[in-house]
């Protein structure tokens, strides 16, 4: 076995090199604030992040947990509401031309501009929150789930109909079943700026999240607590994308390989 | 078994009207085979969804088995140019969805399709393969596939259009003895769609020629020769090159004769038209 394919090839390779990566990025991080001597309010080093968590972890953990249940809610929500209005997109003409547009203009407004909105109308609670996570996410899903709805192959809409299949047989055996690695994708694209929304919103308004946590360690200077908070989220946002990409290769097997 | 009269068909197209298919009669028997041969755009494939009841016809009427054509009918199958196979379900499975679309079979009768699943896959040589899904075949095992769902709800009629196209010279002429080996043991009539003179000339009983644009019946050529035919080692060598080579005149004439279109019944001409 040559070394090159030993790289491509190994399992143990594809585990180890990522680890390897993010160690030396961290060493260079923490060498950076030794070897220049940066204040700690400026850039804290990876130690004083750490210690930071060890000080009050419980109290991210609660925030942590705020921001996932936010996250989670709005993204289900999204799917909730996104999957079917796209389905009905796809079958009617009319209300394709009626309501396409009408998405894309609410798309096309900056989410970050609505957040101070959400709190006039409802607060300093959890549902603006959610509903700003379920505005960012609920685009690309729509997106991804329509396309997936029309790229069904002719011949096999065409075998289904030489079968005598009712509708709903066509649409839940085929249809449906062949947008889904489609979906997925949307998904993907959704989970991660899901995250994003809800950080927008405790930014905004809120008492509670990991938002609401580095908004207010910037107004003390806590920098190493904005940090600790930032990389809960991130590894909140990578466990999330993680999950759904598992969930995918257990749902869709096939998908990887006949597409 | 297949009976259509006067048959013609119009499509709308971006510019203005095309007529796909004109004045077709046509009647295949039990139990025969006929192959449907033409040129691209000769509205072969047309009149094949006019028999599956794909399509309705614009004019004339199209019958199976003595009732109007008016939707698909669970005893007359389709296969398809590609293997339309489900990529999410298993070989077996992908055999089983006709069943499955039927619904209401009861426990028992599934069981026994179930069993003639098998009965299928091993008559194509597929055993073994049941729980794979179809990325993980070969083009002519994915074909072979397909012609186990078309069998499955064991039809009266099978509409085949250009099924072995798709697939390289060596698997075609297996898949084209196979089929001849289970047209013998289980009793079909068959309809196959083909460009390929070869073919039409191993499988067919009658080979039905038609002319492009419109599409009309040119000639029916009746195929005498012995079964189980074969391309390579031929006892009927001769017959096979006579036909093939009447076959190539019929579809080489640019455009057809005035009196082309009332072909029905029209006997093959003995002589060896020039290419």
């Amino acid at each position: 076995m040559t070394r090159r394919s030993w790289l491509k090839d190994s399992p143990v390779a594809a585990v180890l090199l990522p680890i390897v990566g993010l160690a030396g990025a961290i060493g260079l991080w923490w060498l950076a604030t030794v070897v220049f001597s940066i204040d700690s309010y400026l850039l804290p080093s990876p130690k004083d992040v750490v210690a930071k968590f060890g000080e009050q972890p419980s109290y991210l953990l609660t925030e942590t947990g705020t921001s996932f249940l936010e996250t989670i809610e709005g993204f289900l929500l999204a799917i909730v509401i996104g999957v079917p209005i796209a389905i009905v997109i796809v079958r009617s003409v009319l209300l394709e031309r009626l309501v396409y547009p009408l998405l894309l203009m609410v798309n096309a407004i900056p989410k970050i501009a609505i957040a101070p909105l959400l709190v006039v109308w409802w607060g300093f609670g959890q549902w603006p929150k959610v509903f700003m996570v379920l505005l960012v996410c609920f685009f690309p899903i729509v997106i991804s789930t329509a396309q997936g709805m029309k790229s069904t192959p002719v011949e096999l809409v065409e075998l289904l109909r030489s079968l005598n299949a009712s509708r709903a047989q066509e649409f839940f055996k085929l249809r449906l079943r062949y947008a889904m690695p489609q979906i997925f994708t949307g998904l993907k694209v959704a989970i991660s700026l899901a995250v994003i929304g809800s950080v927008i919103a405790e930014f905004v308004g809120a008492t509670h999240g990991l938002g609401y946590v580095i908004s207010q360690s910037g107004a003390s200077a806590d920098t190493s607590l904005a940090f600790a908070a930032i990389t809960l989220l991130s590894i909140m946002s990578i466990v999330l994308f993680y999950a759904l990409v598992l969930l995918e290769h257990l749902l869709l097997p096939w998908a990887q390989e006949s597409r | 078994m297949i009976r259509l009269d006067g048959v013609g068909q119009v499509f709308d197209g971006r510019e203005g009207q095309v007529t796909a298919l004109e004045e077709i009669d046509l009647h295949v028997r039990q139990n025969e085979f006929v192959t449907l041969i033409g040129r691209s755009g000769c509205g072969k494939s047309t009149l094949l969804r006019l028999i599956a009841g794909l399509i309705s016809p614009t004019s004339g009427t199209v019958r199976v088995a003595g009732e109007p054509v008016t939707g698909p009918r669970r005893d007359v199958s389709f296969m398809f140019q590609r293997p339309a196979l489900l990529p999410w379900r298993s070989v077996l499975s992908n055999v089983m969805l006709p069943i499955e679309i039927d619904g209401g079979e009861g426990d028992r009768g599934r069981a026994a399709y179930r069993d003639r699943a098998h009965q299928l896959l091993e008559l194509v040589g597929l055993t073994g393969f049941e729980r794979r899904l179809p990325h993980e075949l070969s083009g002519g095992m994915q074909q072979r596939v397909s012609l186990c769902r078309s069998l499955i709800r064991e039809p009266q009629v099978m509409l085949m259009d250009e099924p072995f196209s798709a697939l390289d010279a060596l698997t075609r002429t297996e898949l084209s003895d196979e089929l001849q080996r289970i047209k013998m043991e289980l009793s079909t009539t068959i309809v196959f769609v083909t460009h390929s003179i070869e073919e039409a000339v191993l499988l067919a009983d009658r080979v039905v020629v038609l002319t492009p644009r419109p599409g009309r019946l040119r000639e029916i050529v009746d195929i005498d020769i012995p079964r189980p035919r074969s391309l390579g080692q031929n006892a009927h060598l001769t017959e096979v090159a006579q036909t093939s080579g009447l076959l190539h005149g019929l579809l080489a004439e640019k455009t057809a004769p005035a009196d082309a279109a009332p072909a029905s019944g029209v006997r093959a001409v003995d002589e060896v038209r020039p290419r």
